[in-house]
């Protein structure tokens, strides 16, 4: 085995001190010598690292960075360096299996999918187009997304599709759509080595996207470091280095945004030519933000007065920079509003369309872009108006089927909603494909129930059994990423293409031939007669969806095959204008609001309420960028008496999701094989629980039980990781969405799974318990935190220097 | 020649009323949305949303104590008499929550239209008092008719 670094060990690797341009370094791994590379990108989080798969005799043998491409200049991370191997895992689906009694039963592709068809044409018949749903995923490539988009809404008719995109993405795509017009990161990677401050709300840059966040290591060890301001009830890694770490009690982001704003505006610390030039509303945000006083924002968010100071005149008087959010404001209460804040004070300094200027409204999962652009997720394809007559015709045209066929007279089903239609018995069918929503939806008993329904005709295609794929009546063998061609995009509107390196294992097949295979099995056809789907492989696929993209922001047009393997990589847009790729949207400060090119109306973004076309016509934002200001509003539960504590869920550095493979991979697994509970010292002391003990936490809705890490986490908060269900281990009774409530974002319908209310209670000490593992890794590694010191009051890290 | 009387004692009397109209129907309005959050809780997009814009009522129903305390209200029971009638027993299903979300938006209209008149008081009396809540209600329920369609 050769590895050029341990990056278990070390996650973000040795530093390269950079000021500008970002040194190149080739990581790599692998476990015998080749017979060839094979042109690839990581698929395990959303940076898209390009990478180049090592083969020898028909096996995938390692990876190693590739060090021209623009994301990563060839470094990898832990989970790119390790995450190939689970595809070797001996547990992988071969076969088709069939539902008999308690049983799946192994079944010849021909008896699952002629089975598929006859459910799915008797569901048609019997209960209409609207009876069918598909659940999808964030890590397909973008051919299946599109193909699936065809199948599903030209094909069978039916509007309730949805990816599992749902839960990490939906936030960032329409707060994008709000403020912008249309979906669609407006900066390039390249803007981390150039700009002078970076705030990152809600987003663990350190254990979620450690690739990206060497970059910033990188530039922070250089001559000309940028000053972070960190966004996080954690004391995570990213918060470690933060010049200023607030840490808002969870729910209450919202408040702290508009303090901060209020803080930029009072200063005049804003751009007002760029706002009178290419914005509208901002008299609105002045009135939303104005009841929020420091003192106020101290009241409701417990971040102290000097510390919102403090952060303020850093991305107040910066002369650049790149915010991002993720997770901990998309999947926390107000998560629409608050993701618009940081848009706004892009907009308000004219911090936008220029280099070192851009707000990440982050990907969560890997291929998550990809979803939002075929209209796989619940938007309509290539960033189109499905409210828009003229988007739903061209749609038609490039399908070549009739507008009326598409399901386009109620907004698409988001995937919760799916869930209740299945619920109510109003659908009878659910596709779920390439996700595990045993484990990763709230509120999980609900889930397990719904999936369990007589009335319900569960088909999962997987590449595992899953706790989802143990519950179906159909499961198909998937390959995975290497055993398939298909192209990927980043969170930087950067395409990559993914050559198959290898065959998938016994029978499994890709979600593309399956869906294709479906097509032509329920014999969908097209306006003319012909067949719907025209394409048979891949290439063919992504040729359809270049046309269907030509014209809109996401336009492919320019792309190829050919091209994306001879350069490795192209960011979107790429036509006659742009044939080699742009790295910035909206240099000239034309935003995509105009009334006849944006991709939705808008939304009031507190309630939810929609727009009507004549509203936002009345508006005429006309190609400027649309300031909404918005309100706190109660929360949908409150800790009280009986649960006292406010939890958040999360993840950890080495694993992704539910371990579908992570949990496969040896190295990932020994790394952070077990859930834990973080609390702080003051609440571990108050309930007499030390490092180690066995904790039981409870929600509304159910309990699980995990051992506890006493941590630097804000006290009144505790952190419990959602990876660990209990494919591995059936004893293990430690789902985090056990706890979480079936509650989400008005607009985005993103589920709230960073607030809940609970209790604890210590169960049973650590020397008592037999299932106590190998010692604990320092909490950093797990992507966790370390303990605070607890000797002096005002011992907040970064205000004081702790860096 | 006898000078016209002054139109505020007029005017000031049509306040107390319409004060009045606006606290019932907000009450109205609010129980309603309470009401309906309970019966749909399962389905969040209409619990969660009730909750939301129910906050808004809470708020004008505790500034309208100072206007009520200056002019007065006479109560009126109208709102309860439209609420009775709306609303009423179980509504099941899909067909049942467009039902109610009808019964909200009649509910919220009342609302809506007692606020246009309590505007206008507010101008031809110069009560800021009056005019900012008014114009805060007003919207609000603008908003709330928005989430209802």
């Amino acid at each position: 085995m050769h590895e050029t670094r341990d990056s278990v060990a070390d996650v973000w690797g040795p530093r390269t001190p950079s000021a500008g341009m970002w040194p190149v370094r080739s990581d790599e791994r692998l476990l015998e010598e080749p017979d060839e590379w094979v042109q690839s990108v990581c698929v395990l989080c959303s940076t898209g690292c390009g990478m180049d798969v090592a083969v020898k005799d028909g096996r995938m043998v390692g990876v190693r960075g590739r060090p021209g491409d623009h994301v990563n200049h060839g470094r990898l991370g832990p989970k790119g360096l390790h995450g190939w191997q689970a595809n070797a895992s001996a547990d992988r689906l071969t076969t088709p299996l069939i539902r008999r009694g308690r049983e799946l039963v192994p079944a010849s592709w021909d008896e699952a999918m002629g089975m598929i068809v006859e459910r799915s044409k008797g569901a048609k018949e019997e209960y209409g187009q609207g009876s069918i749903g598909f659940y999808n995923s964030g890590q397909l490539f973008l051919e299946e997304y599109y193909t699936l988009a065809v199948v599903a809404e030209a094909g069978i008719g039916t509007s309730h599709v949805d990816g599992n995109t749902r839960l990490c993405t939906a936030t960032a795509s329409i707060a994008l759509i709000e403020s912008f017009g249309t979906d669609g990161q407006p900066g390039t990677f390249d803007d981390f080595d150039v700009t002078d401050a970076v705030f990152l709300v809600g987003h663990n840059m350190a254990a979620t996207q450690t690739v990206l966040w060497s970059r910033v290591l990188d530039q922070l060890a250089g001559p000309n470091p940028p000053r972070l301001v960190v966004v996080d009830p954690r004391l995570t890694a990213t918060a470690r280095r933060a010049d200023v770490h607030l840490t808002p009690r969870p729910g209450t982001n919202l408040p702290l945004l508009n303090g901060l704003l209020r803080i930029v505006i009072e200063r005049g610390w804003i751009d007002s030519a760029f706002i009178a030039a290419h914005t509208i509303n901002f008299e609105h945000l002045v009135t939303t933000t104005d009841p929020w006083t420091p003192e106020r924002v101290e009241a409701v968010t417990r971040v102290p007065v000097k510390s919102l100071e403090a952060a303020a005149e850093i991305v107040g008087t910066s002369p650049t920079l790149v915010s991002t959010c993720l997770q901990g404001v998309y999947q926390s209460l107000q998560a629409t509003a608050s993701a618009v804040q940081v848009n706004n004070l892009h907009l308000i300094r004219g911090m936008i369309g220029k280099p070192g200027c851009t707000v990440f409204q982050m990907n969560g999962q890997p291929t998550a872009q990809n979803t939002r652009e075929c209209g796989a997720d619940g938007e309509f394809v290539a960033f189109r108006n499905w409210n828009n007559a003229t988007h739903v015709a061209d749609t038609a045209r490039v399908w070549n089927v009739e507008p009326k066929t598409l399901p386009t007279w109620t907004p698409p089903t988001h995937a919760m909603q799916i869930f209740r239609y299945c619920e109510t018995g109003a659908i009878r069918m659910l596709w779920i494909i390439g996700t595990n929503p045993a484990v990763s939806l709230p509120d999980l008993k609900r889930i397990h129930k719904i999936l369990e329904r007589r009335d319900l005709f569960v088909v999962v295609s997987d590449a595992y059994l899953t706790e989802t794929a143990a519950r179906a009546d159909v499961v198909l063998p998937a390959a995975l990423w290497g055993e398939k061609t298909g192209t990927t995009t980043n969170a930087d509107r950067t395409v990559h293409l993914s050559m198959k390196a290898m065959q998938p294992p016994g029978q499994a097949r890709s979600d593309l031939d399956t869906l294709l295979d479906y097509a032509k099995r329920m014999d969908f056809r097209n306006k003319d007669g012909g067949p719907l789907v025209t394409w048979t492989d891949a290439e063919g696929a992504f040729e359809s969806w270049k046309a269907c993209s030509k014209g809109r922001p996401c336009d492919y047009s320019g792309m190829s095959y050919a091209l994306l393997a001879e350069r490795g990589a192209i960011q979107w847009p790429c036509n006659e204008t742009y044939p080699e790729g742009r790295a910035r949207l909206y240099e000239d400060g034309q935003f995509n609001t105009a009334t006849d090119y944006c991709e939705t109306y808008g939304h009031d973004v507190v309630t939810g309420g929609a727009l009507k076309p004549e509203e936002h016509a009345a508006m005429n934002p006309a190609g400027r960028a649309i300031i909404k200001g918005a309100e706190q509003v109660p929360p949908p539960e409150e800790p009280d008496d009986d649960y006292p504590y406010l939890l958040t869920t999360g993840r950890v550095t080495y694993h992704f999701h539910t371990r579908t493979k992570t949990g496969r991979v040896k190295a990932l697994n020994a790394a952070a094989p077990e859930p834990f509970v973080e609390l702080a010292p003051t609440d571990a002391a108050e309930l007499g629980v030390s490092e180690g003990d066995l904790v039981e936490i409870t929600s509304r809705r159910a309990s699980i039980r995990v051992p506890a890490r006493v941590s630097g986490i804000e006290p009144g908060v505790v952190f419990v990781p959602f990876h660990y269900g209990d494919w591995d281990d059936p004893s293990r009774d430690a789902a985090a969405n056990e706890l979480t409530i079936s509650g989400w974002d008005p607009v985005s319908k993103q589920p709230f799974f960073k607030f809940a209310a609970v209790r604890l209670q210590r169960v049973r000490s650590a020397s008592d318990r037999d299932d106590a593992g190998p010692p604990a890794r320092a909490a950093a590694e797990y992507g966790g935190t370390t303990a605070r010191p607890t000797v002096g009051a005002g011992s907040r890290a970064g205000a004081e220097g702790e860096r | 020649m006898t000078a016209l009387p002054s139109p505020r004692p007029r005017v000031k009397a049509q306040v107390a009323h319409f004060l009045g109209l606006a606290r019932s129907s907000e009450e109205q309005l609010l129980d309603a949305l309470v009401l309906f959050a309970e019966r749909h809780s399962r389905d969040f997009d209409l619990s969660g949303g009730a909750t939301i814009v129910a906050s808004w009522p809470r708020d004008h129903i505790e500034r309208l104590k100072l206007l009520v305390e200056r002019y007065g209200a006479v109560p009126s029971d109208q709102p309860e008499r439209l609420r009775a009638a709306l609303l009423s027993g179980t509504r099941m299903g899909a067909a049942g929550s467009l039902h109610d979300l009808q019964d909200l938006s009649l509910l919220a209209e009342q609302v809506s239209m007692a606020w246009t008149i309590l505007f206008q008081g507010g101008k031809e009396l110069h009560d800021d008092d009056l005019l900012a809540l008014s114009a805060d209600a007003r919207e609000h329920t603008r908003r709330t008719l928005q989430w209802l369609r």
